[in-house]
């Protein structure tokens, strides 16, 4: 069978092309870019989100995942060369445009960094799988911060956009928008069996939130008392639907006591938390690319400024 | 207001759950996946035997069955992998409907070809919507989990008069020891070379014991791999089966290293692995009813025949496939 290829058409505009891949008989994955960036991550976004303005009919839904974007839709209805004729018109007409503005809420995440649950967990791996070192220290040392301290200032000091939201409901990927609290993590080798709910994990460059207790392979720095996946309706976020973030929020996560971590815990279990959510916002691509490129040269040595 | 009727269970078997079809649809982009039966067509079947629409709630079967009992007069329907059921002891055969009587019990045997049999219930069965959707999720809980001793199932609508049907037997389904499944070439079939391809879709893949409702795992040879996955932009990852995240489709072909997994309906949105190869919706069901050990074959047909195969199947799954059956035994 050679020569076997999804490919139904690739679009060439200004220079950005879209791989347009079949993916069976109700799927088709949009290739924006072959490399990670955020602007492409945004371009991804944004581009589900035109797709889905459109309301065309067989359209089921669109999922935007870090530089792709997986159509879903009834080929009895709308057939995969009238899918692809519409995405190739929607990418000629929007993907030339430089900047990318698109509506981003602000999500604020209380977290205990440095807690006990996530040390019992550590623990619990070190007796029943392996050596491992404390986590916090590890995450710090292996990428130049004076230890745990200095990583949860970096990690609680930047927004962190959410460029994906899965594998299992409401589960985000999240990276730094301040190119300070850029962190390079490995993972877990073997991986863990069990992680706890709420556990805040890095691995690669990215952060996650351990949605449900589950096996896992990110480094271990906080856990947070908030569900970010619920089916409880009592709490606003999930009166409508079962999950907090989606792709293009940003989540600020802010540290807590193991005092107030039990007061929101209760407040959770009683259905009376208030999730903190600007709502109102855009984030604009070319104003982030600007203000990072500053950051990037505040936080050079001295001696390595211009 | 009319009582309704229920059943009641008294042995729940081993993973014995609620879905509907075609499930919790909308939340993908979300991470949750759509749920509903593993094997599609005897779901449907069995609801339409009884007179129910064809994606009414009713009970799935995971190899070992439950034993359930009857509060009031019931219409009744088995369909999908074969196994021994009786009612008090009296042989209650699959693909037709039979009355289960007040106070009876339905006892079902373990399933001995395929790997999933759906019992539906006249006027369907009773369970609140969870994000549009009747079905269940067992891993994160949605819509309730697998079925309990002593649970008290009610139906939606009030019995009406019983029918005596049965599936034609020019349509019943086969589920053989060795199944071969359609695949349409998946959005990264050129990662793997002309050998790696063609030798995926030669090779007669065991499924193994480490299967269930969220992947379907294959063991097989070591596959080879094309230049776009050995010589790729480092974010993609170390692996020639590592991608950049992206969106996974249902019935995926996924390669995790040296093991091809199956995604059906409770399957993960997106991940890191590559989808070479992708069960169209079609051929979901032949997947559905497979068993460890069991030997499965991929076929490759274009888009447009998977399409049309979608067509049939609906064709199958509908009321042409029944005819009046001789008297209930």
């Amino acid at each position: 069978m050679a020569g076997l290829t999804g490919e139904i058409g690739t679009v060439d505009a200004e220079g950005r092309s879209l791989r347009c891949l079949l993916a069976g008989d109700r799927f088709m994955l949009l290739e924006v870019a072959q490399r990670m960036t955020l602007a492409d991550n945004l371009r991804a976004i944004k581009f589900a989100d035109l797709l889905l303005e459109r309301k065309i009919e067989g359209l089921i839904e669109t999922l935007p995942m870090f530089v792709s974007v997986l159509v879903h839709y009834d080929s009895i209805v709308l057939g995969p060369q009238r899918l692809f004729d519409i995405v190739r018109s929607l990418w000629l007409e929007t993907a030339g445009e430089d900047d990318i503005v698109i509506p981003s809420r602000l999500i604020e995440i209380p977290v205990q960094y440095l807690d006990p649950w996530t040390e019992e967990c550590v623990e619990d791996y070190r007796r029943t799988i392996g050596a491992m070192e404390d986590n916090p220290d590890f995450v710090a040392r292996i990428n130049g911060l004076s230890g745990p301290k200095e990583l949860v200032l970096r990690h609680s000091s930047t927004q962190h956009w959410v460029g994906g939201v899965g594998f299992s409901p409401g589960l985000p990927d999240l990276m730094p928008l301040d190119p300070r609290s850029m962190l390079s993590v490995p993972k877990y080798n073997p991986p863990r069996l069990w992680t706890p709910r709420g556990a805040i994990g890095v691995g690669g460059g990215f952060t996650s939130i351990y949605t449900t207790r589950s096996p896992g392979g990110y480094y271990l720095i906080g856990r947070t008392p908030v569900a970010i996946y619920s089916l409880d309706t009592r709490l606003g976020p999930f009166r409508r639907k079962a999950t907090l973030l989606a792709p293009a929020d940003r989540v600020k996560f802010r540290p807590i006591s193991r005092e107030e971590h039990d007061e929101i815990e209760a407040e959770m279990e009683a259905g009376s938390y208030q999730y903190l959510v600007w709502d109102y916002e855009l984030f604009s691509l070319s104003r982030h690319q600007k203000w990072a490129a500053e950051m990037t040269e505040l936080d050079q040595p001295v001696s390595r400024r211009a | 207001m009319t009582e309704m009727g229920a059943l009641r269970v008294v042995e729940p078997g081993l993973q014995t759950t609620i879905q509907d079809f075609p499930g919790r649809i909308g939340y993908w982009r979300v991470g949750i996946p759509p749920s509903g039966p593993m094997d599609a067509l005897a779901f449907r079947l069995a609801n339409l035997l009884v007179g129910n629409a064809p994606g009414a709630a009713a009970i799935e079967v995971q190899f070992v069955g439950p034993t359930l009992t009857f509060e009031v007069d019931a219409t009744i329907a088995l369909a999908g992998g074969s196994a021994v059921a009786t009612l008090d002891e009296v042989p209650a055969p699959l693909w037709r409907t039979c009355l289960a009587r007040a106070g009876q019990t339905l006892k079902c045997r373990p399933v001995t070809t395929g790997a999933r049999l759906y019992i539906a219930v006249a006027g369907g069965l009773r369970r609140d919507l969870v994000l549009g959707s009747r079905s269940t999720f067992v891993r994160d809980g949605v819509g309730g989990g697998p079925l309990k001793a002593g649970d008290r199932i009610e139906f939606e609508t009030p019995a009406a008069p019983p029918l005596c049907r049965r599936v034609r037997p020019e349509r019943l389904p086969q589920y053989g020891d060795a199944i071969e499944a359609e695949v349409t070439a998946g959005p990264h079939a050129d990662w793997l070379d002309d050998a790696g391809m063609a030798l995926m879709l030669g090779t007669p893949w065991k499924v193994t014991g480490r299967s269930d409702r969220t992947g379907v795992r294959l063991a097989g040879p070591k596959l080879s791999f094309s230049r776009r996955a050995l010589e790729k932009a480092p974010e993609h990852g170390p692996d020639p089966t590592n991608v950049i995240n992206t969106g996974y489709p249902i019935g995926g072909v996924n390669l995790c290293g040296d093991t091809p997994i199956i995604l059906p309906v409770d399957g993960p949105s997106q991940g890191g692995f590559i989808t070479p190869l992708v069960v169209p919706s079609a051929a979901l069901w032949k997947v559905g009813q497979t068993r460890p050990g069991q030997t499965l074959r991929l076929r490759a047909v274009a888009v447009e025949e998977a399409i049309e195969l979608r067509r049939a199947l609906d064709r199958w799954a509908s009321d042409d496939s029944l005819e009046p059956a001789p008297a209930s035994p």
